[in-house]
């Protein structure tokens, strides 16, 4: 089994979008895949049309195995499971602050289901916390999803400081472009200069308004529309990632 | 409320998920389906109206697929598979091993024939070989009737538009007839399928037991009810064949008339097996064949004085007859069932030689069915085999003259003849030289066969606790003795077959290898035959005794 993060510390950099059609397109070549969705906005969730059972919350996620085994969910696509995220996870900061060890306390809870899934995807909220730190413990890969804009690079170095200062792995940490505009020079700039080079791959992921729409058809953009620009270029991103897999 | 508004067809997402998504046949552990048996009537509509009724109104169906496929349905001659709670089908172009209880594919290949009959091993290399070899190697896969398969799929949706479960309504027709295009095919069994998606088994369980309730429903059911049905009406291959015959015999009644019944039984298992033999399918039918024909012989033999002597002495002949018949036939077979271990016996630069050996083996084995086939068509045989049933049928007892034993009792006979054959085998066993001479195995093994005929031939009066263990430490003897004589006859043959190779140079190769295979196996019956002594005293022990005392104490006064 292998985890994959899907990380960033500021939102609306396509985490989701990309967390969504990554696992689906994971089920379809190894499967099968469980998605964990993190955020309390329960976006991924909302994308496959799950809603938590009315006794799920962040108490039952802390307690581990069973009581996440039993919350899992099939989506519509028989090798994609997803484990929802529920609004008291606004709270999974204070609880995990609660626990002994709250750095391993994801990584302990989910071992358990390595034996029934190839693949894991965490859909982390935007912040930097204790929950985020619990993820980079569990994750093999960190993928970061970032718009080529200057204030988003430096929240990527501000990750990579973090990690440093605390002795993380960095090599975990891959970044990607997304939201790309060809139009705009500052971004073809900023792409050119980095993807590829250091941890960065190469492939980026264009502005498609298709993403934008998953919110109205509720399903995998991979899916629905595999050929469009933004599908093919997840498609070439995931093909990248499995190369590079630790 | 309209129920066709539920059904949503062409509507965008439903191609979607047809294209990537689920498949109702595939399906991980956690998805149980569950199955009801519905009128052949019955529509969705009929079928989901109740449950949609107690659901928020955005709650629905939307149509996944619908297929119409024929259903090609395989087993072997004695149902491995279907014992195993497994069946092999055949759709479209794929084979598929299926899981009886729920109907779902177990693992599927690319299966491009439409075989009559098949070997696992003509499957190697497909990921299905492995689990058919795992049922059967020696045995045929022999389609067993084709039928229509009507499946309409559904999702089922919540009130936020999330899939819930699949429907599978499905209707099992037999094949139209060729001369009569126009009738509609018998329907056969009509079914639905709910398979539940991970984590709404809550809203599934309501869902079944609501179709449950319905009047559409005639019950819970598992796919084998509806193989059975299907079997019923369609093979013509026997259900339930066994090799060995399984007649209730009553240890008071005349041993004339148990028999009678159990040789009776034995020819029915020859009769079965002759036509298939003869189509040449697998070996296992010539081989049921040959020990049935054993059995009866070995059991005429033995029971001394039931029958009128004069009469008897022509089947003895005959039947003899018939066994000679098919013993060069069997050993081809073992030969050719063989090949690969002998292949792998040798060094890989011998290995090619061997090809000749064995395209000999098998235009000889060709020829060999070919005149037992016509053999067994002829007119000896066929009046063989109805005086030997009518013979069997004859119940009025002999004369007591001519038969003295035959109104004694089934018990006391079966004890005084196992017991006989018993001490003979402990008799020979004890007098085999410390060397075990081939013509002392060779003997000893047949009063082996003798006395495992008895014990099965009679097994059904004894307690199966009392007789199991008995058979199980003769087998482990039989065994040692088994491996001894097919090794020395299959060396036999191989000097045979070097005796009789021309002198010519292009023969040196064949010869290396017939004389490599002739050492390896000469080496492997020596080993065999150092394990008799300890084989023949583990079964001439205490406790070996204790467990034929135990089985004749039963019937001590009998």
């Amino acid at each position: 089994m292998k985890t994959i993060a899907l990380y960033s510390i500021k939102g609306g950099v396509g985490k989701t979008a990309t967390a969504v059609n990554l696992s689906f397109l994971a089920s379809t070549i190894k499967p099968p895949v469980l998605i964990c969705d993190l955020d309390p906005q329960g976006a991924s969730s909302f994308y496959f049309r799950i809603v938590p059972n009315k006794k799920y919350n962040s108490t039952k996620f802390l307690k581990g195995s069973k009581k996440i085994y039993d919350n899992i969910k099939g989506t519509d696509f028989e090798q994609l499971d997803l484990l929802p995220a529920d609004f008291s996870y606004r709270n999974l900061d204070i609880e995990l602050g609660e626990e002994k060890n709250p750095q391993k306390k994801l990584k302990n809870n989910i071992r358990e289901l390595s034996t029934e899934y190839e693949f894991i995807f965490f859909d982390c909220p935007p912040n930097l916390t204790l929950l985020s730190e619990s993820v980079f413990a569990a994750s093999d890969i960190i993928l970061v999803p970032l718009i080529p804009t200057t204030l988003s690079l430096r929240t990527y170095e501000q990750l990579v400081n973090f990690f440093k200062e605390n002795n993380l792995d960095t090599k975990k940490i891959r970044p990607f472009f997304t939201m790309v505009e060809q139009r705009k020079s500052m971004h073809r700039e900023i792409v050119d200069a980095h993807s590829g080079k250091d941890r960065f791959f190469s492939q980026s992921i264009p502005y498609n308004s298709e993403i934008e729409k998953m919110g109205i058809y509720r399903a995998p953009l991979n899916a629905i529309h595999p050929h469009t620009p933004a599908a093919v270029a997840y498609k070439q991103l995931w093909n990248e990632l499995i190369e590079n897999m630790p | 409320m309209v129920i066709n508004s539920y059904i949503r067809k062409n509507h965008t997402r439903s191609s979607i998920v047809h294209n990537y998504g689920i498949n109702p046949g595939v399906m991980r552990q956690h998805h149980q389906p569950v199955l009801f048996r519905i009128r052949s009537t019955s529509t969705i509509s009929s079928l989901i109206e109740p449950f949609l009724l107690k659901q928020d109104a955005s709650a629905g169906i939307e149509q996944l697929a619908t297929s119409h496929e024929t259903v090609t349905f395989f087993d072997t001659f004695e149902s491995q598979a279907r014992k195993k709670n497994k069946g092999l089908i055949k759709k479209r172009n794929r084979l598929c091993l299926i899981d009886l209880k729920t109907g779902s594919e177990i693992v599927c290949c690319d299966f491009r024939k439409n075989p009559v009959f098949f070997l696992s091993g003509e499957t190697a290399g497909s990921p299905i070989a492995p689990l058919l070899r795992e049922i059967t190697t020696l045995r045929a896969w022999i389609r067993l009737c084709s039928i229509e398969e009507r499946v309409e799929t559904f999702k089922v949706l919540d009130e936020n538009q999330k899939t819930i479960a699949t429907l599978s309504v499905m209707l099992f027709a037999g094949k139209k007839a060729a001369s009569d295009a126009t009738a509609d095919p018998e329907v056969i069994d009509a079914a639905i399928k709910i398979l539940p998606v991970r984590g709404y088994d809550e809203k599934a369980r309501e869902l079944a037991s609501t179709i449950e309730a319905s009047e559409e429903s005639a019950g819970s059911i598992s796919f084998t009810d509806i193989y059975h049905r299907i079997l019923a009406s369609a093979t013509l291959m026997p259900l339930h064949y066994s090799s060995k015959p399984s007649a209730k015999l009553d240890p008071k009644s005349d041993i004339h008339d148990s028999a009678r019944r159990l040789l009776l039984e034995t020819l029915q298992i020859m009769k079965i097996n002759e036509p298939w033999l003869t189509k040449n399918i697998d070996t296992e039918f010539l081989h049921d064949y040959r020990v049935a024909i054993r059995r009866s012989r070995s059991i005429l033999a033995q029971l001394k004085g039931i029958f009128p002597p004069q009469q008897l002495r022509y089947f003895q002949q005959e039947l003899r007859t018939l066994a000679k018949r098919t013993n060069n036939l069997r050993d081809q077979d073992v030969y050719l069932l063989e090949a690969d271990t002998f292949s792998n016996l040798l060094p890989a630069h011998l290995r090619d030689h061997l090809e000749l050996f064995f395209n000999d083996l098998k235009s000889a084995r060709r020829s060999e069915h070919r005149s037992f086939s016509r053999y067994l068509r002829s007119q000896r045989h066929e009046l063989l085999i109805e005086a030997w049933e009518s013979f069997l049928h004859e119940s009025a007892p002999p004369d007591i003259a001519q038969a003295p034993n035959s109104r004694q009792s089934t018990a006391a006979i079966a004890v005084f003849t196992i017991r006989k054959a018993w001490k003979k085998v402990l008799r020979h066993g004890r007098s085999t030289s410390p060397k075990a001479m081939d013509s002392e195995l060779h003997a000893l093994r047949i009063d082996c066969k003798k006395l495992r005929y008895l014990l099965e031939f009679f097994s059904s009066i004894f307690p199966p606790k009392t007789i199991g263990p008995v058979i199980r430490h003769l087998k482990k003897l039989q065994d040692n003795l088994g491996q001894f004589v097919d090794l020395s006859v299959q060396q036999d043959y191989l000097d045979l077959y070097l005796a009789n190779l021309e002198h010519k140079p292009d023969n040196t190769g064949i010869a290396a290898a017939i004389g490599g295979l002739i050492t390896t196996l000469y080496h492997e019956r020596e080993e065999v035959r150092n394990q008799f002594h300890t084989a023949f005293n583990h079964f001439d022990s205490d406790e070996s005794e204790a467990l034929f005392t135990e089985l004749f104490h039963q019937y001590r006064n009998a």
